[in-house]
């Protein structure tokens, strides 16, 4: 039996050596993927232009970017059009080719740009300098132009993977002439519930611009109880946040008070009325402001339940005690 | 003949008295050399320097080239046309001995060595030049013995109460000499100073109020690891980041995908067999379910309860659910925003989703998604 075991162990020996050169093997032969990973960083400024040019007029102006990735990377520049993201005033996205060819009030055509392309090192601040050179027979009206900066980076791997570019720019909007048509819809004023436990209300509001120039509506909600009490003034588009001509612009406000009692004694609870006026003309604006109210309820029914369950257990507990005290007294024997 | 007799006996008698004299009288012995490594390091070389609404401190370095005794003095002489400029008030100055300086030049006899030794305590006073042959002087006393080849180094500023020292009020070159001397042991050196019209640059910048903003992507590539066909779906992951200055009305980020360049974003074999793992358009696309197959990601929300807002399409927040993206700049969705300005950098985590049908071409699928950011205008 000794002998036996003797002899076993040169073979588990070998085993073990065979699967350990496999394992080596193995793990040199696999083509790991090779993966270029680095971070991308862009900042810039301004983040956009309002201009307002005459027919023939030029106009310089300048952008500052610069990279605090820890990594030189190459930005391509482009100047195209640009429209608004999905419903979201204040938001630019460039415009395809396709699209480009299509817009009416692309004004990429009138600016130049002093470079095609940016090596942005880390953190160092680089100019790039534009020029608008507005024609002599444009119309009235506002045009929109974007200088965009896309990262090119050399994205390599053997294997399934997403890269990612970043991009950025300065929208540019430019208004030709004066008298500019300022119009606008108000499509949606709602809460986005019926009932709140809490003062924590969002309001959603969508505009519509209907005039050739873009709008900057601003304006209140009034919010009233059911006393007719006036208990909180919320801001409206505080930011600023334009909608450009020919899109809707959806704004969603948070109003979250935190109390069901205003510092001046008034109830946040029950039917509240929300009443919305909004103005966005830059000329005698208060002639034209957009109005609309909704309603929606705050009832704290967890706190209504506990205080009706504490009275009806107080009740109950007093009429037992009531009852006690009117038993007849058993005397002893 | 008989004044001619006298005229020879007065100058035979005047050169013997002249002789007798160079014999009789006490003798003057002058041991001078040249100080070597010698120069006078003015802290400002601005004309005109008055030290009340300007000061300036004096650096002099000095190797004797002989020893010189303990007790001894080293003097600076200004030039006789610059009389009351560099000693601006007369009186006792601030003096240290320094082993080093700014004019230092390091491994050459130009490097100070050692601080100038004392006798005591040094000492230095400057008086002031009047008139013709009259020169600023600036005086150090008590100075300890010097050692042949040995740099030395002081410092000389205003005094605590009287001694004000200052500058020319000319621009160009002006001869100082520099003396280190205890009686009759004497090396001293005469060199220039230059003085100009102003010595300093005013660098000034301006910390812009103009809204700026930055947007940063933690990694260009995100590998989403092997797909199975007919199995579960891999995920993958990176940060966004944002910040902007106070000025900034708030921030955006858009996305959209590449996808086959034609029909839809989404993951894409571009060799053959080509096969899309489609992402398409506005809508989530659930990778839990069985048969599913796509492409999407998730961001997360920066400041939970926060003003930054995930659009709910890519902040399902169930696991296995992700937002659709769509193709080109035509197809760009919002991603992340917000209303109002973000000093400090915040981030989002974007998560990938991908996942292969049974029917899916094996081989490498990739997608660019490209990240859109902004602020509002």
């Amino acid at each position: 039996m000794k002998n036996k075991n003797l002899l076993a162990a040169p073979n588990i020996y070998k085993k073990f050596v065979l699967i350990l050169i496999s394992v080596i093997l193995t793990f040199f032969s696999v083509k790991t993927p090779v993966d270029a990973q680095s971070a991308l960083s862009i900042g810039m400024a301004p983040p956009s232009q309002k201009l307002n040019l005459q027919q023939s007029q030029t106009y310089t102006g300048e952008i500052v970017v610069w990279n605090l990735s820890q990594k030189t990377t190459n930005y391509k520049i482009l100047v195209r059009g640009f429209r608004q993201i999905e419903n979201q005033p204040g938001t630019a996205i460039i415009l395809t080719e396709e699209e480009e060819a299509r817009t009416l009030y692309s004004a990429s055509e009138w600016v130049t740009v002093s470079k095609d392309e940016i090596n942005l090192v880390p953190n160092k601040n680089e100019k790039v300098y534009y020029k608008i050179q507005v024609p002599e027979d444009s119309t009235k009206g506002e045009y929109l132009v974007m200088i965009a900066f896309v990262s090119e980076e050399e994205n390599k791997s053997l294997g399934t993977a997403a890269f990612t570019t970043l991009s950025s720019g300065v929208p540019i909007l430019i208004k030709v002439g004066e008298d500019f048509v300022e119009n606008a819809e108000l499509l949606k004023f709602e809460t986005d519930k019926n009932f709140y436990e809490t003062p924590t209300v969002t309001f959603l509001t969508r505009i519509k611009n209907l005039g050739d120039t873009h709008i900057s509506p601003i304006g209140e909600i009034v919010l009233t109880n059911v006393f007719n009490q006036e208990i909180a003034r919320i801001p409206f588009n505080e930011n600023f946040q334009s909608i450009l001509r020919g899109n809707n612009g959806e704004y969603s406000i948070d109003w979250n008070y935190g109390s069901f009692i205003t510092k001046d004694k008034k109830l946040v609870i029950g039917p509240i009325k929300a009443s919305l006026i909004v103005t966005y003309r830059n000329f005698q604006p208060g002639f034209s402001p957009l109005v609309a109210e909704t309603s929606f309820w705050i009832i704290p029914w967890k706190y209504i339940l506990l205080i009706i369950l504490t009275i009806f257990t107080v009740v109950i507990l007093w009429n037992l005690r009531k009852n006690q005290k009117n038993k007849p007294q058993v005397l002893p024997k | 003949m008989k004044n001619k007799r006298t005229l020879i006996f007065l100058l035979v008698f005047g050169f013997s008295l002249i002789g007798s004299l160079f014999f009789l009288l006490p003798t003057f012995k002058s041991d001078a050399g040249a100080l070597t490594a010698v120069y006078l390091y003015l802290s400002r070389i601005k004309t005109n320097i008055d030290g009340s609404t300007a000061t300036v401190e004096y650096v002099v370095s000095l190797a004797p080239t002989q020893t010189i005794p303990t007790g001894g003095t080293v003097v600076l002489y200004f030039p006789d046309g610059d009389d009351a400029s560099w000693c601006r008030t007369a009186g006792a100055l601030t003096v240290a001995g320094v082993a080093a300086s700014a004019a230092d030049m390091a491994s050459t006899n130009w490097d100070i060595d050692s601080a100038l030794p004392t006798s005591g305590t040094l000492t230095a006073a400057c008086t002031q030049g009047s008139g013709a042959s009259s020169v600023d002087t600036v005086t150090i006393s008590n100075v300890g013995a010097l050692t042949a080849g040995t740099t030395y180094g002081v410092k000389i500023t205003n005094g605590s109460t009287a001694g004000v020292i200052g500058t020319d009020d000319t621009a160009g070159e002006h001869e100082v000499t520099v003396e280190a001397k205890n009686s009759t042991t004497i090396d001293s050196s005469t060199f220039k100073v230059y003085l100009i019209a102003n010595d300093q640059v005013v660098v000034s910048a301006t910390v812009a109020s103009t809204p700026s903003v930055n947007c940063s992507l933690s990694a260009n590539t995100v590998d989403l690891g092997s797909l199975y066909p007919g199995g579960s779906y891999s995920t993958g992951y990176h940060t966004i980041t944002t910040s902007t200055s106070t000025t900034t009305s708030g921030y955006y980020w858009a996305v959209y995908g590449q996808g086959d360049g034609s029909t839809d974003a989404g993951l894409y074999k571009s060799s053959a067999t080509t096969y899309l793992l489609p992402s398409t358009g506005s809508s989530t696309i659930d990778l839990r379910t069985a048969g599913a197959e796509g492409f999407g990601l998730t961001a997360t929300d920066p400041d939970a309860g926060g003003s930054a807002n995930v659009s709910s399409d890519f902040g399902s927040g169930t696991a296995g659910v992700f937002g659709s993206l769509d193709r080109a700049p035509s197809g760009a969705q919002l991603l992340l925003y917000q209303n109002g300005s973000q000093s400090s950098a915040e981030s989002s985590t974007i998560t990938y989703g991908a996942k292969a049908g049974t029917s899916a071409v094996a081989g490498s699928y990739q997608e660019t998604v490209t990240f859109s950011c902004g602020g509002y205008y």
